[in-house]
């Protein structure tokens, strides 16, 4: 049994940013998480940093808190952001009164967004159509969402916070109305380990009720399901929304070499109803190529969903929904030492940590005050790393790295094989992978894939993944196979609603690699995919 | 206006895959002229080179891996459902790899072992049992013995598409062999960090510090025999196995890597063999249209890049192909609409996203369509008339693609019965 002050349950960027505000402040902490961090609507969100505009009209209070927080975000977490600027268009056919709307409230609401003429938009997004009437510039930019879980949760285990993946909370034991105990079962080898916190945060997301249904209690909240598209290649330089009332298939995000076009909003009942469907993708690709004409021809590589845990249990519609959090203490619900969150955004994830903060530091009777507006996320000496590799080479992997930056390198530079680029689609070094196979938060290939980008590039993994499951091989006893189909029956779940024109070619030829070289037929991926389900 | 050139030939061939090829080798071989016409990169080439013959209907390869399969056994591709007499089917495939192994030997290949797949043959990370003949083309002979032996398997730094730790992990697993194992060794003008290419590799095999190289390296492993990525290239493949084993005094052979694309190596032997049994092969040329008048096809209109051929033929062969021509149709939409005239078999109530399968059991079921052919390969036009001299051969035809229908096994089987009803075709 281990003691606890404070026991954050869910390794999202909301939990994350928690873990890092209270370890900072001097909490004592620990946070589980069923998968892997940023494994549930955290990793599958478009990757925009809000710069409020778009719910400058209809959701001021959300508008309000992304454009602070862009502000903030851009400065300590500038690893992970890349300021692209974002453009808001109105098309022929739109409600032009809309875009004047839109103008005063930004203003209202603290939103630096500024007209620019159509001949301007085009020079700066030549692929834009030309059927466009008017348009805006705006402070979106784009964020790789792993990078900032993963450097809260490093950050906070600088500050002696200890985060636990592959951790899933399986009971409560409740005594006068308080938790006492949390049993979480360790889901690599099946133990069971049990917390004694003090106070237990919920920051679950979309699995926050089946959290709180440990102790008997409700939250109301709706799931409603955004489904995204990556397709090949970068086509704008910036964000593109669309000017309009906030509906589906409104925006672009430029991201690494790929484009990501969403979202889609559809009420949901349970959070494993997490998969894009073809009816999805066929509708983001129409609506977004009225602004980028390309995107009808372009190659369609995967689309994925999250789960939006939304506020409040309203039968409307999921877009009429304010995107802003709420923080329930359950101590009115007769349980003492429960706190949960829902709702906010990626954008306004360090709002939400510091608002839990305040409430758990204050039940603590901690005396800490909150500095994650102020300090940098990570701190890395570059120049070191500089002289000792090319600066190209350096850029990109200090970039991923976090706070390891010096012995990835190490890595690279001293391994035999360290210096291989094992994925060529997103230049994923040997050494990279080989330092992550040894990290204690390492299970799955695709774990791999979220702190290297391995097998994201536009193969899907289909041409580096033999040199994938080579390295891991060197550093773990698992059954190679066993990985292997695992990885494969990750990556097809965002295939398979993309499966038209060129990605069925791509698709046609990993079939020809994967079932014919290594045999994996409908037959051993049936055994394979039995034992995944028990 | 474009030029247009005028060529009359006996047969024209559509697709230079192993259809078209081996149909082209056989149809020349008897005399008649014959000329062939592809563009780009063929599924023959990106395959693995495996000739399976055994697939049941449902396109799964032969799900247990402990039975010995055979012949008389086999399933065959949908068009022949009409006589499944595997009798007849047999004495087919016997007759065809007859006529092909001596070609084939011709293009500097060794065929060793008879068609069953119970034989051992080491692969990259393969599964051994999966690897049928035509992977042994690529390596150098019977490795059924190699059980008793001590085996390693090197890796060439800058080779990435050979990892031999992995490989011998896998064999060991897989086949319960305890005595492989696994060396790197270090060939100084390979470029490690982005590895090299096929063809760089091919390239620098003939230079003599790479080969003494290679030899060092083999020489200071005490095993007995020992595999090497496939390096060399097609031409002087034996030549150089030879000259390795004889410096080394070991016995050295090939191992098939994903994407050392085994598939070439049986492609360009193809090519080779077509070419000698007198083929005129024209790469580049692309079937833009057909004359048809009443039931017969008379002429073919193929565009280059600089002026359009008009080809008269007695006989058409379509030999496109699942993958890369204009066979496939999914999702409604065709990926290459040179052939739309012909009729598709539609799956009924098919759909992607109701279904249970993975992608690719999708994919193999996508595969399933392709054009209308009866049993004598005739096929038939969007109308549902039967053309008496336009038939099919290979992956192009319904249920025939890889990897929904027999992949190479199933081309060239086809290949093989439309070749003699092409000729019958041409008596009339």
């Amino acid at each position: 049994m281990q003691r606890t002050e404070v026991l954050i349950i869910g390794g999202g960027i909301t939990g994350a940013g928690i873990a890092r505000d209270l370890a900072c402040r001097g909490a004592e902490l620990v946070l589980v998480e069923a998968s892997d961090f940023s494994n549930g609507a955290t990793g599958r969100c478009h990757g925009m940093l809000h710069s409020g505009a778009r719910y400058a009209v209809n959701d001021p209070i959300s508008a309000t808190e992304c454009a602070a927080e862009n502000t903030i975000l851009k400065r300590i977490a500038n690893f992970c952001i890349e300021d692209t600027g974002g453009i808001f268009v109105s098309l022929k056919n739109d409600d032009l009164d809309y875009a004047d709307r839109f103008l005063s409230s930004c203003k209202k609401t603290g939103v630096a967004a500024k007209e620019i003429t159509v001949e301007e938009a085009l020079k700066k997004e030549p692929m834009l159509s030309k059927e466009i009437v008017r348009a805006f510039e705006v402070p979106d930019a784009s964020v790789d969402p792993f990078l900032l879980t993963l450097g809260n949760i490093e950050s906070a285990r600088e500050a002696n916070a200890i985060a636990l993946n592959y951790h899933s909370v399986r009971e409560f034991e409740i005594n006068e109305g308080v938790i006492d105990k949390v049993i979480v079962e360790n889901l690599r080898n099946g133990s069971v380990e049990i917390f004694k916190p003090e106070i237990v945060v919920n920051a679950s997301g979309a699995w926050a009720n089946k959290i709180a249904s440990l102790a008997n209690l409700s939250i109301e909240m709706t799931l409603d399901k955004g489904s995204m598209v990556v397709i090949n290649g970068r086509l704008t330089n910036g964000l593109i929304n669309r000017l309009r009332k906030p509906s589906s298939g409104d925006i672009i995000v430029p991201s690494y070499s790929s484009s990501i076009i969403g979202t889609t909003s559809i009420r949901v009942d349970s959070p494993n109803e997490n998969k894009a469907t073809e009816e999805e993708v066929d509708f983001l690709i129409r609506e977004t190529a009225m602004m980028i004409p390309d995107i009808a021809i372009s190659r369609a590589v995967r689309a994925y969903a999250g789960i939006r845990p939304l506020c409040g249990s309203d039968r409307s519609c999921g877009r009429e929904i304010s995107r802003t959090f709420q923080l329930i203490d359950h101590s009115e619900q007769g349980i003492e030492n429960f706190i949960s969150v829902i709702g906010g955004k990626l954008t306004t994830y360090r709002l939400m940590a510091e608002r839990v903060s305040d409430l758990v530091a204050s039940k603590l009777g901690l005396s800490g005050s909150c500095k994650t507006a102020i300090d940098p996320l990570l701190s890395v000496n570059r120049e070191d790393i500089h002289a000792r590799i090319a600066s190209s080479i350096a850029n990109r992997v200090v970039r991923k790295s976090l706070l390891f930056a010096n012995d990835v390198i190490q890595r690279c530079t001293e391994e035999l094989r360290g210096m291989e680029v094992v994925c060529s689609c997103e230049e994923v070094l040997r050494g990279e992978l080989s330092y992550w196979c040894n990290h204690q938060d390492v299970k799955e290939l695709s774990d791999l894939m979220r702190r290297t980008r391995v097998g994201m590039g536009y193969c899907q993994g289909g041409l580096c993944i033999f040199g994938l499951l080579s390295t891991m091989i060197d550093h773990s006893d698992r059954d190679p196979m066993e990985l292997l189909v695992r990885f494969i029956i990750e990556r097809e779940r965002g295939v398979e609603p993309v499966l038209f024109r060129g990605q069925l070619k791509e698709e046609f030829f990993k079939e020809h690699l994967i079932n014919g070289v290594y045999h994996l037929d409908a037959y051993s991926r049936g055994e394979y995919e039995k034992d995944l389900e028990r | 206006m474009r030029k247009i050139l005028n060529v009359e030939t006996d047969i024209l061939i559509i697709g230079h895959g192993a259809a078209g090829l081996f149909s082209g080798a056989v149809l020349s071989s008897f005399g008649k002229q014959v000329m062939i016409v592809g563009e780009g990169a063929t599924s023959t080439s990106l395959s693995t080179g495996n000739i399976i013959f055994q697939r049941d209907f449902d396109g799964n390869v032969e799900k247990r891996k402990d039975r010995e399969i055979t012949i008389s056994e086999a399933l065959m591709p949908y068009v022949f459902r009409e006589h499944l007499d595997t009798e007849f089917i047999n004495a087919e495939i016997r007759a065809m790899t007859a006529f092909l192994l001596p070609r084939l030997n011709n293009c500097g290949l060794v065929l060793n072992g008879s068609i069953n797949r119970n034989q051992v043959l080491l692969t990259n990370t393969g599964f051994p049992y999966s690897c049928t003949f035509a992977q042994m083309f690529a390596s150098k002979g019977d490795l059924t013995n190699l059980s008793e032996k001590d085996i390693a398997l090197l890796g060439l730094l800058g080779y990435k598409d050979f990892d031999p730790d992995l490989a011998a992990l896998l064999i060991s697993k897989i086949m319960n062999m305890k005595n492989v194992s696994a060396y790197w060794t270090q060939i100084s003008e390979f470029r490690r960090r982005y590895g090299m290419h096929p063809t760089e590799v091919a390239h620098l095999t003939h230079n003599d510090g790479f080969q003494e190289q290679l030899a060092n390296a083999i020489k200071d492993i005490d095993c007995d025999a020992i595999g090497i990525p496939p390096i060399f290239s097609l031409l002087d493949y034996q030549l150089r196995m030879t000259e390795l084993e004889k410096r080394t005094g070991r016995e050295i052979f090939e191992v098939v890597t994903p994407l050392s694309l085994p598939g070439l190596r049986f492609h360009e032997a193809l090519r080779l063999a077509a070419r000698k049994e007198g083929c005129r092969l024209s790469e580049g040329l692309k079937a833009s249209s057909l004359r048809i008048i009443g039931r017969r096809a008379e002429s073919a209109i193929l565009k280059g890049k600089f002026m359009d051929t008009e080809v008269k033929f007695g006989c058409l062969m379509i030999c496109t192909g699942g993958l890369l021509g204009g066979g496939l149709i999914a999702n409604g939409n065709k990926i290459a609409d040179s052939f739309d005239i012909f009729q598709v078999e539609k799956m009924p109530n098919f759909t992607y996203s109701n279904t249970k399968y993975g992608v690719h059991s999708l994919i193999q079921m996508i595969a399933n369509y392709g054009l209308k052919a009866d049993s004598s390969m005739h096929l038939y036009l969007k109308t549902g008339e039967r053309l008496e001299n336009v038939l099919g051969a290979g992956s192009v035809l319904e249920g025939c693609s890889f990897p929904a229908g027999l992949g190479l096994g199933g081309a060239l089987l086809t290949a093989w019965i439309s070749t003699k009803n092409a000729l019958e075709v041409l008596d009339q």
